[in-house]
């Protein structure tokens, strides 16, 4: 018998997300991951002022924003063939480790934690499933750290302020590098305030992790999906330092290559947007919305690179940069995140070391009457890429495509679904009333639905019979 | 409590949140006043504002919510999904509580551009979420530029329709918190008055005099710079950023005493023009954000 | 019309509150009255500053244009144009538009101000606007009843 559970609102996420999921004799047999809410940033990027573009998209996203500044500052510097000083990049990208520090710890405690650790001092974070099997002692203690994390998060924005002015939507990132001169004063604070934080993720992120590892051994098996993975590289090919973590990378089952960015497509077989094409490249066109499109069922894009759905993020990552003792899993996912905060703490310490107090990083720049340019750069969350045109030295053309669209992408003119969707097939759902599988599964891909910009529509919906 | 505060006028403002604080923490631990339900809706927007409050630190987020509120719903942080966060959020409506908002309300399509969950099978919209709360509440507050006036969910060529609160509740009265994102102290404050002594003062656009009585250009370090005509010309210029664009004359905010993330810097410290994320025409009246051509003096042309 | 006694009295009126509250400021104890105090310290400050500023643009124009009447109003005639003034079409007007050093002037009922540093024109932009064009109808619907904003600017001529 089938049986159709829909979960709306997936909490504990940043931004707004409905999972539809099809249960036949207690296993998934069918998914749609949709995304709740529109804003249409590239319609509104058009015309505006190109330099105006790193700190406007950085509103697409309030946990990831220094992401989006790294990636549409990356693309101007393409379109205004700027070349950056090392020690210009070497800055930028420790405002970015800092991002990485509180968006991993964030969503390790606050948002995933809740998942397996039964939390009872406010009532905000009373659960509604009942599988939580952590000892009593072990319970307390990681309830504790669910309050202690945020000071730590806290100190890792306040590490991002020291250098980007305010954190969330920073002001440093910028063309050239960051927009202030590093003085030693900044980097030794930077320094002080990122002990206690490396003391945390050593201490406490990880023993928890493995922790809940030990007591959720089954999640090793389930949402593992297809296994291809993908990264744009991170913190690699410093002139000097060479590759502090990945190259750009992407491997299937059977093989492991480098990554070409021109065999990147966005799909939308299944999308409610209309374009001459149902497939294309990033920086060919920007589809527009069609709400009576046949067969779609969701606005969520479908971005594939050679054809074929990749996964993005961490565990990616952490793969891709020859961790083999990791597999491909939700409690891998999960681990890998907590992992790399570490990995993170460690690049940005030898970062640290090699800025050189005081080197201006910033010029008078001028826009050029027409250029085009794109920005790739894996963030927190995986691959994030920024197309751009300018015409006029205005913007003319922005394209987005976030890690969350890698993650949670539609099904594609093949029939192959998201990554998401894939990982959650056949997952066995022990108690359909409160099923905690689902969330657990999908948060460990650390869902951005905010970045995702996704439509929903409520037409043409598959009568079944809904659990909730 | 009576130490020597003399300007610079942060250290008043730090003092006002911690007595507000200490006060607050006091009476509930006596018994003299109730937690207070808060609901929290994020709607159209980037929930960048409920990070920015998880940086609050006087008095500090996981304070507020042991100690001062009962938050009872908040999509970014709460245990419950689905239906069951939904029986959550429902269940308050008929109690006394707090309504704080952020993001922007979408009209497009009724209100599916921005859908916050399934309630009784059927989707709840943040339009119809907005309305429902927003008349029972004893107290509303808009957090962030999305809730009260649209913000960049409203953005040129606005594509999801999204407005502000007031448009959608325009008889109600709203506690308007701008800022992108709402600065933890400015919520947080307003928040502790609210529960201690009811609305603070607040200026004719119903802003809190305590945070957003003082042009940031009035209390800014560079001023000297600007009275001389000494302009940067670039990010990283340690002089005046009015010619790069900067929106401090025009910007109602204690930025410059009070600062971010712990007091530790703000945008103009960072040498960047301040955007004028407080104001109420962000973003599309405080562009261009930066622009290099009017500090740039070409010969002969 | 700008009565240069009445600026005067209320700098002197400004001054004499500040005195007062310093005064007062040494004996208090309690620190919420200590914020109110501070806070209209900071705002005797600004509007004292606002009054120079005021005085001093006054001096300025009055010497440029060798006329009293500062404060424009809808009928032209009013204002009584001088030789020394430069006459801008609105061609020409377009070209100051506060980029690559030239200044950035705009229109206002006939009067061409000069905002270059207007603190409110930062890159010479006002809440998206841009310099180098007449915006008698935008300051009528933003700024009705606060004509003493333009007295405030520096005038560079006429609009023809």
């Amino acid at each position: 018998m089938n049986k159709k559970i829909v979960i709306n609102p997936l909490t504990r996420i940043s931004g707004f997300m409905e999972i539809d999921v099809t249960v036949e004799h207690h296993k998934v047999v069918d998914v749609k991951t949709k995304g709740n809410l529109f804003r249409g940033f590239e319609q509104m990027l058009v015309n505006r002022n190109p330099f105006d573009a790193v700190y406007f998209t950085q509103r697409i996203c309030g946990i990831c924003s220094a992401a989006h500044s790294m990636a549409s500052s990356l693309a101007l510097e393409d379109a205004l063939n700027i070349e950056l000083l090392e020690q210009g990049r070497y800055l930028r990208d420790i405002i970015h480790c800092c991002e990485f520090l509180q968006n991993h710890i964030r969503h390790f405690y606050q948002y995933t934690v809740p998942d397996f650790v039964k939390l009872d001092q406010v009532s905000l974070v009373e659960s509604n499933h009942e599988d939580f099997r952590l000892p009593q002692t072990v319970n307390d203690r990681m309830s504790k750290h669910y309050f202690e994390s945020l000071a730590i998060s806290r100190s890792a924005h306040q590490m991002l302020a020291v250098l980007g002015g305010k954190a969330p939507h920073n002001h440093g990132v910028f063309i050239g590098g960051i927009t202030t001169k590093a003085t030693s004063e900044k980097i030794v604070s930077l320094d002080s305030l990122l002990q206690p934080i490396a003391q945390f993720i050593e201490e406490k992120m990880i023993p928890d992790v493995y922790e809940i590892a030990y007591y959720y051994p089954e999640y090793f098996r389930l949402g593992g999906g297809y296994g291809n993975l993908l990264t744009y590289g991170a913190f690699n090919d410093y002139k000097e330092l060479g590759t502090l973590y990945v190259n750009p990378l992407v491997s299937t089952l059977d093989s492991v290559e480098t990554f070409d960015e021109t065999n990147i497509r966005e799909k939308i077989d299944y999308s409610w947007y209309k374009a001459k094409e149902n497939t294309y490249k990033p920086e060919e066109l920007v589809a527009e919305p069609d709400m009576d499109k046949e067969k779609a069922y969701s606005w969520v894009k479908a971005p594939r690179y050679k054809d074929l759905p990749f996964e993005v993020g961490p565990l990616a990552r952490l793969i891709l940069s020859g961790r083999s003792d990791l597999g491909i899993s939700a409690m891998d996912r999960t681990i890998a995140r907590a992992l790399e905060a570490k990995k993170i703490v460690e690049i940005m310490q030898t970062l640290l070391n090699e800025v050189i107090p005081n080197v201006e990083t910033q010029k008078k720049y001028e826009l050029p009457e027409a250029a085009s340019g794109r920005g790739l750069v894996d963030t927190t969350r995986g691959a994030l890429g920024h197309w751009l045109k300018i015409n006029e030295k205005k913007i003319s053309f922005y394209q987005i495509i976030t890690p969350s669209t890698w993650d949670f992408s539609t099904r594609d003119e093949k029939g192959l679904r998201g990554v998401a969707e894939e990982a959650l097939i056949g997952t066995p759902i022990q108690n359909p009333d409160a099923p905690a599988e689902i969330g657990r599964i999908l948060r460990s891909f650390d869902p951005c639905m905010s970045c995702a910009t996704h439509v929903y529509s409520p037409g043409n919906q598959v009568k079944t019979i809904k659990v909730f | 409590m009576t130490e020597q505060v003399f300007p610079p006028e942060s250290l008043t403002n730090e003092a006002i949140a911690e007595r507000l604080s200490t006060t607050v923490r006091r009476s509930v631990n006596k018994g003299l006043i109730q937690k207070k339900k808060v609901v929290y809706l994020e709607l159209n927007g980037c929930s960048g504002n409920i990070i920015s409050l998880l940086n609050g630190q006087n008095p500090s987020f996981e304070y507020t919510l042991t100690s001062m509120v009962d938050l009872r719903y908040s999509n970014s942080l709460m245990a419950a999904e689905g239906e069951q966060a939904m029986e959550q959020l429902m269940s308050t409506i008929d109690d006394e509580f707090i309504l704080a908002v952020e993001g922007a309300v979408a009209l497009k399509n009724n209100g599916l551009y921005n859908v916050i969950g399934r309630y009784k099978g059927e989707p709840l919209t943040g339009l119809q979420a907005v309305k429902w709360f927003g008349e029972k509440a004893s107290h509303i507050l808009a957090v962030g530029a999305c809730a009260t006036h649209g913000g960049v969910s409203a953005a040129k060529p606005n594509p999801s329709e999204s407005v502000g609160l007031k448009e959608v509740l325009p008889d109600k009265d709203i506690i308007m918190l701008p800022g992108c994102p709402v600065h933890p102290d400015w919520f947080l404050g307003t928040l502790a008055h609210l529960i201690l002594y009811g609305e603070p003062d607040m200026d004719n656009l119903n802003r809190p005099l305590m945070f957003y009585s003082t042009l940031i250009h009035d209390r800014c370090p560079r001023r000297p710079f600007f009275d001389r005509g000494i302009f940067a010309e670039k990010l990283s210029d340690k002089t005046c950023l009015f010619k790069l664009g900067c929106r401090g004359p025009v910007t109602r905010t204690d930025c410059p005493t009070r600062q971010w993330n712990g007091h530790v810097n703000w945008p103009i410290g960072d040498d960047t023009p301040c955007i004028g994320c407080a104001s109420f025409g962000f973003p599309d009246r405080m562009e261009p954000f930066i622009s290099f051509d009017t500090t740039r003096t070409v010969k002969d042309e | 019309m700008i009565n240069t006694e009445m600026i005067r009295q209320e700098i002197n009126h400004l001054v004499t509150q500040t005195r007062y509250d310093l005064s007062m400021l040494s004996h208090m104890e309690d620190s919420a009255e200590k914020t109110q105090t501070f806070q209209r310290l900071w705002d005797s400050l600004s509007s004292i500053h606002f009054l120079s500023e005021l005085l001093a643009n006054q001096i300025h124009s009055q010497a440029y244009l060798g006329n009293e009447t500062l404060i424009p109003s809808n009928s032209q005639n009013q204002t009584t144009p001088t030789n020394n003034q430069r006459t801008f079409t609105i061609e020409e007007l377009a070209t100051f538009d506060g980029k690559n050093g030239r200044p950035a002037y705009v229109a206002v009922n006939g009067i061409v101000y000069d905002v270059t540093n207007n603190r409110a024109w930062a890159a010479a932009t006002h809440f998206g606007l841009t310099s180098g064009k007449d915006y008698t109808n935008e300051f009528a619907s933003c700024h009705a009843g606060q004509q003493s904003i333009l007295a405030t600017m520096p005038i560079v001529g006429r609009l023809v």
